[in-house]
């Protein structure tokens, strides 16, 4: 047993370091790719981009399952972009609330007789289609419930333009986001399958007409961990990770593809969560299997502003959810891993995912499950252990300050010295039950996944217009849904 | 275990000296970006009034001065900022005021000096200056700029920068080489930087239309998304034939956007194109421009393999008047499987729309309706057609 456990500990501390090396590696990338990515954002005339014809025609698609709440802000704020030519399909997926209601009252939609669908990819047949000649962009889908991915299939089905792009229905996109996503694209069409924007959490801002005016650190706990989480690994990871093309996930909350592509592949993955990364895991077995030059870029000022989960419960459901969808997509990809065929992605982003984030929580708890056994076994000192921690603490710590500072360097959203004292110590915070608490879930997400429990779960919407000042001021002033 | 425990230390010790160079680089940013704004702020409203005085003189004939007395670095770059972000507002003459202005008070010059720095950053950030400043003795620099750089968003930068600036043709025509040499397939972000130029670059791109190369072709076509070229109906018929899909279909694509080019003859000869995506814009434009010469092809496009062609096709014969519709009527009968489909769904939707028209009274249709009937009772008879087959 001894043997056992001081063989154990070996591996744990090669386990650790080869974590922390991967980690470093990727945040050194992160800088190596982030002055070019905003050099190029900051030099670019974005105005004058977007009226441009040369933009290429862009197709927003936003599944709305019972978003009756916050649809019509969103919808409004989305037809009104800096972008020459782009549609807004919005596909109602079945809601069991008003929704459609809603958007068919709010647009004065009538149902649209001589649109003709082709179905490219499979998803659930389309019950009606509405649309409003005033509101030219603006396309509604009826269908039955069918998911998230057949409702992105579905939009793709209708969809009219050469790119699409996905969008939650809960999130609010900058003015600016699609024609700054556009010029990545417009740089290199030729390679470019697929970019990702970047997710910020609008809890604590104050939103104005559908925009994020002045931005806030969230008041509550939950949303503050994930906002620095997101800043983490949004910047401290995906930006490294499109600097080498192994960006394993495009977020579903914003994303552009290629439609061709996209249809190449079949469409987004049915019937199980997680398809915002099996849709990119497909392109890059399709664009490397059949020899084909491509990249899936990364476009961090593409700013997607949403709102995080606040209480424990939808949390953990959202991190359950995550979990199934990472083990589902590493099951179903296995035969990628470490075949030099899928080069960067089979070599490095799988086996990163598979040792590193779906494996994370075994080793984890074997890890806690070891120290106990040294404790009982009398093979170790508490000096041992406290340094074995505060080495673990510093690793996290360095990682969570790199990000910051990459925050400080190239986007500056958060101005007050105030914020970025919470921040720094919000990132410490995070190791006393936080980080913790996510091995869990993602534990939890398994045996739900072996449970076969592939249901959505808990996730509940506050309106952005909730506790709106009502008199003397005709636009909504809201934090995160709460008065500004 | 000691020695291990050392390391261990050891490697303490270090997180801890990056966490600590970190956390200091990040409150240093931060302490500086805050003195920066409100120094940025205060220089604003030093040279509020100056800044009023530019703008109301923007339209005068008078020459318009710098602000008096010298200028501290960082104000120099506050005042450099807000002339830039003007400069690229105003167009004609105010922009060049502004220009001058900006040449006036040494801007134009300082940045001239940083575009020979040895650094690439110090560069670029010059390149881009000098570009909005239009200054036009900064090209060659710039062009040996561009030609030493590897493929990133940053040569966009660069090519922009060169097109406001250029005074000759040439100078665009080697910053257009430069640039398509990096094979990335970025003709229509070339041709967006193109129109930022103030010479003409039609002579440029009616030479790359009809070049053999396909990246220049690619360019002219891109460029012609906003404006076309005069007299490139014939080079666009032509390119219709291309090896290169994409340029075949796109030159297909303008030659049909535009009624003056998408003559008779062409729409039928387009009709018959072994390109499927070239068959059904010329499907499309047939019935867009009420071509009723192409009825013929387009009722044997209704059995073409391509849904897109037949789909088209059947509207295009819904819209061309009673002998269009006999011809689809006909095809819903004759043709077998998807064909017959397609032309059922498409009598079907022109039905509802003359039904709707009719409801409104609208003029043309009820005539046709209460002389002629519908036109597809000798095809089927009025209550089939309404009723999913």
């Amino acid at each position: 047993m001894r043997e056992l456990l001081l063989g154990y500990g070996t591996f744990a501390m090669y386990y650790v370091m080869a974590v922390t090396l991967i980690y470093f590696t990727i945040l050194f990338f992160s800088y190596k790719g982030v002055y070019s990515m905003i050099k190029g954002a900051v030099y670019s005339r974005f105005r004058s981009l977007s009226g441009s014809e040369s933009a290429p025609p862009v197709s927003l698609l936003v599944p709305a399952y019972n978003e009756e709440l916050t649809i019509i802000e969103n919808v409004k704020s989305l037809l009104t972009l800096n972008y020459h030519t782009y549609e807004v399909i919005v596909v109602n997926d079945g809601s069991k609330d008003r929704t459609l209601q809603v958007l068919i009252e709010a647009f004065q939609l009538v149902p649209k007789e001589d649109e003709t669908v082709r179905y490219a990819i499979e998803c659930t047949p389309i019950r009606q289609v509405y649309y409003n000649p005033a509101y030219p962009n603006l396309y509604v889908v009826d269908k039955p419930n069918g998911g998230k991915a057949d409702s992105l299939n579905a939009g793709i089905n209708l969809s009219h333009y050469p790119l699409i792009s996905s969008i939650d229905a809960d999130s609010l996109l900058e003015k600016d986001a699609l024609i700054r996503m556009a010029r990545v694209y417009m740089e290199n069409p030729a390679e470019t399958v697929a970019i990702g924007g970047n997710v910020r959490i609008a809890n604590g801002c104050s939103i104005r007409d559908g925009v994020v005016t002045d931005v806030r650190l969230p008041r509550k706990m939950w949303p503050m961990f994930q906002t620095l989480e997101y800043m983490k690994a949004f910047l401290g990871g995906r930006i490294g990770w499109s600097h080498i093309n192994g960006l394993i996930i495009v977020s579903g909350a914003f994303g552009m593809f290629r439609k061709s592509s996209v249809v190449e592949v079949g469409g987004y993955r049915d019937g199980y969560p997680g398809e915002d990364m099996n849709i990119i895991i497909k392109l890059h077995r399709h664009m490397l299997e059949n020899k084909l030059p491509y990249r899936v870029a990364y476009c961090p000022d593409a700013v997607c502003w949403t709102q995080a989960p606040d209480t424990y419960r939808i949390l953990s459901s959202q991190r359950k959810r995550w979990g199934r969808g990472n083990l589902k997509n590493m099951l179903e990809n296995r035969d990628m891993l470490l075949r030099p065929k899928y080069k960067v992605f089979g070599m490095l982003t799988m086996p990163y995912n598979v040792i590193f984030e779906t494996l994370n929580p075994y080793f984890k708890l074997t890890g806690l499950l070891a120290l106990i056994g040294y404790v009982a076994m009398d093979m170790t000192q508490w000096r041992v252990l406290l340094t074995f921690a505060l080495i673990n603490f510093l690793n996290g710590y360095v990682m969570a300050v790199g990000s910051l500072v990459l925050e400080e360097m190239a986007f500056r959203r958060y101005t007050r010295m105030k914020d970025l004292v919470k921040m720094t110590v919000f990132s410490a915070l995070m190791f006393l039950g936080y980080y913790q608490l996510g091995v869990l879930w993602r534990l939890q997400g398994h045996i739900e996944f072996l449970r076969k429990n592939n249901s959505w779960g808990v996730m509940t919407r506050q309106s952005w217009n909730q506790e709106a000042p009502a008199v003397n001021n005709p636009s909504t002033v809201t934090t995160g849904g709460k008065i500004a | 275990m000691h020695s291990n425990l050392h390391i261990a230390y050891a490697f303490i010790a270090v997180l801890l000296g990056v966490i600590v160079i970190g956390l200091t680089a990040l409150y240093t940013m931060k302490v500086r970006d805050l003195r920066r704004r409100k120094a940025a702020d205060a220089y604003l409203a030093k040279h509020g009034d100056w800044f009023t005085y530019v703008l109301a003189n923007l339209d005068g004939e008078e020459k318009v001065y710098p602000p008096p007395g010298p200028m501290k670095e960082d104000e120099l770059r506050v005042v450099q900022e807000r002339l830039i972000g003007w400069i690229e507002q105003f167009r004609g003459e105010q922009q060049r005021k502004l220009i001058a202005l900006c040449e006036g008070m040494g801007l134009v010059e300082r940045q001239l000096k940083r575009l020979d720095s040895p650094f690439e950053w110090v560069k670029l950030d010059a390149a881009y200056y000098l570009g909005c400043m239009r200054s036009h003795q900064a090209v060659p620099g710039m062009m040996k700029l561009l030609a030493s750089m590897r493929f990133g968003p940053m040569v966009f930068i660069v090519g922009r920068a060169i097109a406001k600036c250029a005074k000759y043709t040439e100078e665009l025509r080697d910053m257009v080489h430069l640039l398509l040499a990096h094979k990335k397939e970025a003709q229509p972000l070339i041709a967006d930087i193109l129109a930022e130029s103030e010479l003409d670059c039609t002579p440029m791109l009616e030479t790359f239309l009809r070049s053999g190369d396909p990246d220049r072709i690619r360019l002219s076509l891109a460029a012609m998304q906003k404006r076309p070229l005069p007299g490139s109906a014939d080079r666009l018929f032509k390119l219709t034939a291309a090896d290169e899909p994409d340029i075949r279909q796109e030159a297909a694509r303008l030659l049909l956007k535009d009624p003056a080019f998408a003559t008779e003859e062409r729409v039928r000869k387009l009709l018959t194109h072994h390109d499927g995506e070239v068959r059904a814009r010329a499907a499309r434009a047939a019935g867009a421009y009420g071509l009723a010469g192409c009825i013929g092809l387009l009722r044997s496009a209704m059995a073409d393999p391509e849904w897109k062609v037949r789909h088209n096709a059947a509207r295009s014969l819904a819209s061309l008047g009673e002998e269009g519709f006999a011809a689809l009527c006909a095809a819903a009968e004759t043709e077998g499987g998807p064909g017959a489909e397609e032309a059922r769904d498409a009598i079907r939707k022109e039905m509802k729309r003359r039904e709707l028209a009719a409801s409104g009274r609208e003029p043309g249709w009820v005539p046709v309706r209460e002389g002629r009937g519908l036109g597809y009772e000798p095809f089927f008879g009025q209550k089939e057609l309404l009723t999913e087959r």
